[in-house]
């Protein structure tokens, strides 16, 4: 009874017009309980002809039966447990110690706990493992191919399929594989196909296959290819066959397109017919194989299954120490920088202060110094400046005195000073008459009257600080001035009144404003920079086919993910709503849950772009431009840093559908205005979240199973 | 010249016994007198010409270590390679890795050395320390009569081709131009590389010269390979594993062509293999296992000696006795080997190991037979269990570099602009030929200049006022005129708030107050219906105004201030519009318009406008940030993903020094630089107007600065992290950290003062304020705060060189 069947198997690369011939009419059969030894070099199509067998690929034309059934039929447990794949690379997880390890594969097949121990135990002392707790990144490479066996032979598979197992291994672990595979196809049913470079040594194999540009030049056992050949040796036999094919390459590449049936009639079959009499030979097994048992191991494996990939990638994030502490601390560094640096009220300005009234500035911190004197009705004033120097204070800036208006001017030139401040030498007079005379005081006094500023505009947000606080201080003073001289605040008060306002505060800081944003955008970021690397490493490492040959589908891997990432995500955006509410206590006037709610969403949805990046780029360099790619630009654009309304009208429209524009206005109108979740403009940031969330996972999905 | 004469000599004599291996039966005889005779006679020549072969062979050798150097010179005149007792261990000293334990091994010259071994044996490393790629912790290697990685030994460089295991080309380049890189990194013509490269295509059956490294089916990029090592005919070729997963029918040609330039030239091959069958084919092979050569000799020899139908057999035996006896102690084992020692006495090489107990002191001027004898047995034993590594020894001689200066200084000058060449043209054609890339050099820059400048800093427009003006009587209209009529005087103030606002009205203010609680509008503006009569009042009656009359006359406002910038937005307009209002009117009615201003006069600013724009603030900021953080992103990657393809060793072996690969990269980097600094100026200031009042000369200079300043901080990312992901995620970490911290988007005197000082340590912070500094108050170089811009940017560029540096001597030693 053949373990595995391949009749006619044609698989061409590229598209159909220009097709990249891969497999060209190749016959192949492997007995159970024999060792099948695959041969060719590399590029020959071993690779693409054992991806089919186990159901990963399929073919253009032709037929393969593995194990009796078509592999990657539902139920039939190939791929999956009926087989057992060790690759060429290492593919295992490095962090995992060598116990997790066996448990990861064990529990993905469908094992008890009970049998992997048991089978670990067996494995242990055959294959000489490592001590269980060890870490295969301590492992010599050596043990880690071992593993790497004991892996693949963990649930007993009735096929086992050893990609170049011994490809640099020592001489002395070459040869205790090779005794196993001998002794346990001997011993069952199980049958073993084996791709090697080296010729030699399949000279232990019950059959060899000799494969070149896709097609097999010959398949019988190590013996009688050298007896027909004449040689002393298979790689000879090899030559020989090689340089016959290459001769007729020619005629080969000119028959494909005609009758692609042609060259395989032509060429192979002489040595293939050799092979006929030994399949024969074997007398066929029963195939008693109870597929029922097989596909209940399929049904049962779900939840195992999950439990394997959930606890690999636990234990993969958190053996980096370099991942956990960039999950954790990254947050908080940004954060901070943030909270710190952005958005606050400018301190430790200096002011320069020039009064033409005073001859010496200690007369004006005189406590005997009186500015105003209240007689008959009208006040007078005395070095009323100072008292406006003396309203000032160091609050808004620390005030530096000048002797002359050139000698402020020269400071502010070279900015040492943000600017200066003047009265005129004749100040307190002006405003007694101003303040005596209304609208018919004289024009020098209307001029003197005033406060005289002159600041450096350059740095637009301490210029516009420096405006608003002078000015409100001068209205305080005004207010002052005329509140003790008894005469209406007419004078003085501008008729504009700004009341109480209806939300936030008179003084709101710039960081209130865009914190909401920025928070959004750091989470959603972390939670795309976390998870975007995910199927990329795994597809490097080459655990991604393994799993899947495991009988691991795609979507099961998506979900584990999800679920992983899901926690750590949690994890993260707890962290960030704590280290916001405690450290800088946001101030919020709406409720926390909606917000905390929102930021979960944020992050989840930033968690599925990640995926999406990670399942659609080919190497991390690539992940993380798109991802960079994507990041300056929102920030930019949706309005958190600065109003959308002042972006060209097309813009605005633009940048509506982005995923933070309308999210971080819910936020703040959360947070400053305390509106609830039945307010439509809160609930639509999470709708458009929301979308967003699901045209990430749809992607997701589609892109994952087109690769799969 | 005494010691060519003499390199002439030998080298005949190498062919003499090149020969001889040929010869099926080797007479062992004959060979041990052959040896003899060329050792007897070097010697006989060498004592008065000594000093000259010291110059030649860069074995000058301190008086400690003199007892090494004479056999040395002998030995390198006759073998190719000679390694002798080479210790490596890597990581610490607590859980050391021996790589190399006390190894010895010499390839003669004009053969085929085959190295056997399982992978991490000890090959690669092996191999690495032989083209002077790596060092050996003790122990001594002679390649072609010298000390790799001495200068003008020629080795890294012109003198040996080095194919690796992986492919190490770059994918995007074609056949040609992969030849030209490495001709003209070994100082070739052009012409002659063009003349090598067909005869390398027909050789090797290769296609078209003009098909991309990519395209090529996994063979023929071995064949590629296989070429560029063979490209200037090196007098040593080494190839690691060239021949793996390669058809059969190429392995056959490749084996012929080594056996083909062995024969014909004075070539010599190392070549490491798994495939231990084809290794009969060579001359000699060497067993390898765990840092260690298990025997060292000519295939057939070993059959023989072991007994055993195929080498694959002989290794596992010889396998299964060193792991049967290494276990137990040093001694039994090197018991074991001497037995073999004994057994191919006739081994050319043993004498190299009998340097130690004296006995080369005393037989050196003695024929190499006695030695010969001596070292079989005993000496053998004894070295094997006395040597132990001496801790770190190297031969610190000061003299070792400059060993061979002159003769090979004037072919160092050649190659170097070679060299440069090759390596800039890689460089750009790489970038060149990657889209991404391309697209990332210079569409990135623009594009976040022009959302920059679209997004950010403008004042916002269309804002929504949810307006109560009592004063129009449920009419639509307002209606007001011009000039000095106190009427609807509400309207008219009203028409002043024109430009940025939306008006809606609202006959009621609860109505409005719930529009602004809406969120429809941002703030409601409520004037009374007798607003033109109590402001008429309040300016006649001044001081006297009743309270009555002030608050009638009032425009109250309620703001929405829940978004900072449109609040404080609204804030001001509002009251600016009061003030253009009053003016108007006071100056319309022959009053001074300044009564209805402010009594606080902001005068023409000091520098900039009375209207700044946050786009003015932020812009050279983001100029130099956008210019520094793409060079960081260029680079930071560049030289992993060079050391990662391979590309690097192979162009170290080819002789190129790390400190050229640098320098070409600086030299691409700043042409891009150049054109990203162009595009990105070009774009803020004529394209969107950003203002610029200073010196156009020195904004360039200091953004080009800012762009080397990126740069080094690149290297300096790609010297420390060993994967590019780290890299990326490092550049990519620092950037955001350093946007916030630097004062590019808020100015420094909003943090606390701690971080101020720590912001002032950045390298973005002084160049950010120098460049404002520049740009609106148009100062020049000289003011402080503009050259300490600069100043700080060329310290940080040094200060990142200078860790680089740091960073690499560390990873090297």
């Amino acid at each position: 009874m053949a373990a595995v069947e391949v009749r006619n198997g044609y698989k061409y690369y590229g598209s159909k017009s220009s097709p990249k011939i891969v497999l060209n009419q190749l016959n192949m059969n492997v007995m159970r309980g024999s060792i099948y030894g695959l041969l060719g070099a590399s590029g020959c199509g071993k690779t693409t002809l054992l991806s089919c067998i186990v159901g990963q690929r399929c073919l253009n034309g032709g037929e393969v039966r593995v194990l009796g059934v078509k592999p990657g039929e539902p139920g039939s447990g190939v791929p999956g447990s009926r087989v057992g794949f060790m690759p060429q690379e290492i593919a295992l997880v490095e962090e995992m110690t060598v116990k997790e390890t066996i448990f990861y594969f064990g529990r993905i097949y469908g094992l008890t706990d009970e049998r992997i121990r048991e089978k670990f135990k067996d494995l242990k002392d055959l294959l000489q493992l490592p001590p269980a707790r060890q870490m295969i990144k301590e492992c010599s490479g050596g043990q880690q191919r071992r593993l790497s066996f004991a892996c693949a032979m963990i649930h007993d598979p009735e096929l086992l399929i050893l990609d170049e197992p011994t490809v640099g291994l020592d001489p002395m672990l070459r040869e205790k594989i090779w005794n196993f595979l001998v002794e346990t196809t001997r011993n069952s049913k199980l049958a073993v196909i084996i791709t090697t470079h080296y010729i030699e040594e399949a000279n232990q194999a019950n059959y060899i296959g000799l494969m070149r540009k896709g097609v097999l030049l010959a398949e019988d056992t190590p013996t009688n290819i050298m007896i027909k050949f004449g040689t002393q040796s298979i790689e000879e036999a090899f030559l020989i066959l090689s340089q016959r094919q290459g001769t007729e390459d020619q005629v080969v590449d000119q028959n494909r397109n005609q009758s692609v049936a042609l060259p395989a009639a032509v060429l192979p079959l002489e040595v293939i017919d050799s092979h006929d009499p030994t399949t024969d030979e074997k007398p066929p097994i029963p195939y008693e194989e109870t597929p029922n048992e097989n596909r209940k191991k399929v049904f049962f494996t779900t939840k195992g299954r999950l439990k394997a990939l959930m606890t690999k990638n636990f234990v993969q994030l958190f053996r980096q120490p370099s991942g956990i502490i960039f999950m954790l601390l990254f947050p908080i560094i940004q954060l901070t920088c943030f909270y710190l640096a952005i958005g606050k009220t400018p301190t430790n300005l200096e002011l320069g202060v020039y009064s033409g009234e005073v001859d010496s500035y200690s007369e004006c911190f005189d406590a005997n110094l009186k500015t105003i004197y209240n007689a008959n009705d009208t006040c007078h004033f005395n070095k009323l400046s100072c008292r406006y120097i003396l309203e000032l204070g160091d609050d808004i800036a620390t005030r530096k005195y000048y002797a002359s208006q050139e000698d402020a001017l020269k400071e502010a030139k070279r900015a040492l000073t943000v600017g200066y401040i003047y009265f005129a030498h004749n100040f307190s007079e002006s405003v007694h008459e101003l303040i005596e005379d209304g609208i018919h005081a004289s024009d020098g006094a209307v001029d003197n009257a005033e406060l005289t500023v002159h600041i450096d505009m350059t740095d637009q947000q301490v210029a516009y600080y420096m405006q608003r606080k002078l000015r409100d201080k001068f209205s305080d003073f005004m207010n002052g001035v005329v509140r003790d001289c008894n005469v209406s605040s007419a004078l003085v008060k501008l008729p504009v009144q700004f009341q109480d306002p209806i939300y936030g505060s008179t003084d709101i800081e710039f960081q209130q404003y865009c914190a909401p944003g920025v928070v959004m955008t750091m989470v959603f970021f972390l939670a795309t920079l976390m998870t975007a690397a995910v199927f990329i490493s795994e597809r490097m490492d080459g655990i991604w086919d393994r799993t899947l040959l495991a009988g691991v589908s795609a979507t099961e891997m998506l979900w584990a993910h999800l679920c992983t990432q899901l926690i750590i995500m949690t994890l993260q955006s707890f962290e960030v709503i704590m280290y916001i509410g405690i450290v800088f206590d946001t101030y919020n006037n709406g409720d926390t849950t909606t917000l905390i709610g929102l930021l979960t969403l944020t992050a989840f949805c930033g968690m599925l772009f990640g995926l999406f990046i990670s399942v659609f780029c080919k190497s991390h360099t690539e992940a993380n431009f798109v991802a960079t790619g994507a990041f300056y630009p929102m920030i930019i654009l949706c309005g958190l840093l600065w109003p959308l309304e002042s972006m060209p009208r097309f813009l605005q429209d633009l940048v509506m559908v982005l995923p933070f524009t309308i999210p971080s206005i819910s936020a703040r109108n959360v947070i400053e205005k305390g509106w609830s979740i039945t307010n439509a403009k809160v609930y639509n940031g999470f709708l458009v979240m929301a979308a967003w969330t699901i045209i990430f996972f749809v992607l997701c999905l589609v892109g994952i199973r087109r690769k799969a | 010249m005494a010691p060519k004469k003499e390199t002439t000599l030998s080298q005949q004599q190498q062919n003499h016994h090149h020969q001889q291996h040929q010869q099926p039966v080797m007479d062992f005889e004959r060979i041990k007198r052959h040896f003899s005779w060329s050792d007897t006679s070097a010697i006989v020549s060498t004592d008065s010409v000594m000093t000259a072969t010291n110059n030649d062979g860069g074995t000058q050798q301190s008086p400690v270590a003199v007892w090494n150097a004479p056999p040395t010179i002998a030995r390198s005149t006759q073998a190719a390679v000679s390694v002798q007792h080479a210790f490596k261990v890597y990581g610490k000293k607590k859980n050391a890795n021996k790589v190399l334990n006390n190894l010895n091994m010499t390839v003669p010259k004009g053969t085929i050395y085959g190295l056997l071994g399982a992978s991490g044996c000890g090959k690669t490393t092996l191999l690495s320390c032989i083209v002077g790629r790596r060092r050996l912790d003790s122990g001594d290697i002679f390649v072609l009569g010298g000390k790799p990685g001495t200068r003008g030994s020629g080795v890294p460089g012109k003198r040996v081709g080095y194919m690796p295991q992986e492919i190490a080309l770059y994918g995007e380049f074609s056949i040609q131009e992969t030849m030209m890189y490495f001709g003209w990194i070994f100082g070739m013509e052009t012409k002659e590389i063009l003349e090598r490269l067909q005869f390398l295509l027909n050789f090797l059956d290769l296609p078209s010269e003009k098909r991309l490294v990519k395209n090529l089916s996994g063979g023929q990029q071995r064949r590629v390979s296989f070429a560029v090592a063979l490209m200037h005919d090196p007098e040593l070729l080494i190839l690691d594993e060239p021949t793996v997963g390669v058809d059969p029918l190429l392995r056959q040609s490749i084996w012929n062509h080594l056996v083909h330039i062995t024969k014909a030239g004075q070539k010599t091959v190392i070549i490491t293999t798994h495939y231990i069958e084809e290794a009969r084919q060579a001359h000699t092979i060497g067993l390898m296992r765990s840092g260690h050569l298990l025997a060292e000799e000519s295939p057939s020899m070993l059959l023989s000696m072991y007994k055993c139908i195929s080498l694959e057999d002989v290794f596992l035996k010889l396998s299964r006795i060193q792991s049967e006896k290494g276990d137990v102690t040093y001694v039994n084992f090197s018991n074991n080997i001497s037995l073999h020692a004994m057994a191919f006495g006739s081994k050319m090489d043993k004498p190299s190991s009998s340097q130690e107990g004296g006995v080369v002191g005393l037989n050196f001027h003695q024929s190499k037979e006695v030695l010969i004898n001596d070292s079989n047995g005993s000496i053998y034993t004894l070295n094997q269990e006395t040597y132990s590594p001496p801790p770190s020894k190297r031969h610190n001689n000061p003299n070792d570099e400059e060993s061979c200066q002159d003769c090979f200084a004037d072919l160092c000058k050649v190659t170097s602009k070679g060299k440069i060449r090759a390596l800039l043209t890689k460089n750009m054609l790489r970038m060149w030929r990657n889209v991404g890339v391309m697209l990332f050099i210079f569409a990135l820059p623009v594009m976040q200049v022009i959302l920059f400048c679209l997004a950010i800093g403008r004042d916002p427009q269309g804002l929504n006022l949810a307006i109560v003006n009592n004063e129009m009587n449920n009419t639509d209209t307002c209606y007001w005129e011009d000039g000095c009529h106190f009427a609807n005087l509400g309207c008219r103030y009203l028409n002043h708030l024109n430009t940025s606002v939306v008006k809606t009205y609202y006959t009621d203010i609860e109505d409005a107050k719930a529009a602004v609680r809406r969120g429809d509008a941002w703030g409601a503006v409520y004037i009374t219906e007798n607003f033109t009569d109590a402001f008429t009042a309040r300016a006649a009656l001044g001081r006297d105004s009743d309270d009555e009359t002030i608050e009638q006359s009032e425009v109250k406002v309620w703001l929405d201030m829940s978004n900072q910038q449109i609040g404080v937005m609204l804030n001001r307009d509002i009251q600016l519009a009061y003030r253009d209002f009053a003016m108007g009117l006071l100056g319309q009615c022959g009053n001074n318009p300044k009564l209805g201003d402010v009594p606080i006069q902001f005068r023409e600013p000091i520098y900039g406008t009375m209207n700044p724009s946050f786009t003015d603030f932020v812009a050279p900021g983001v100029i130099l940030t956008i210019v520094f953080f793409l060079a960081v992103a260029l680079t930071s990657s560049a030289l992993i993903i060079e050391r990662t393809e391979g590309l690097l060793d192979r162009s170290w072996v080819a002789g190129v020094s790390p400190g050229e690969i640098l320098f070409s990269h600086v030299i691409t980097q700043f042409v891009v630089m150049c054109g990203q600094t162009t595009l990105v100026l070009i774009f803020m200031l004529v394209v969107f107007g950003v203002t610029n009042n200073g010196d156009l000369f020195w904004v360039i200079v200091l953004t080009l600065l800012q762009g080397m300043c990126g740069m080094c901080f690149g290297f300096l990312i790609s010297s420390i992290c060993e994967l590019e992901r780290n890299a990326i995620q490092l550049a990519l970490g620092s950037f955001y950290p350093t946007l916030l911290l630097s004062g590019v988007i808020w100015p420094i005197e909003g943090m606390p003062v701690v971080l101020r000082y720590i912001s002032l340590c950045l390298p973005l912070t002084l160049a950010t304020s120098s460049l404002r500094s520049i740009l609106t108050r148009g100062w020049a170089i000289f003011e402080t705060d503009v050259y300490i811009g600069y100043v700080s940017t060329l310290s940080w560029i040094l200060g990142f060189l200078v860790l680089t540096l740091l960073v690499l001597r560390s990873k090297r030693g």
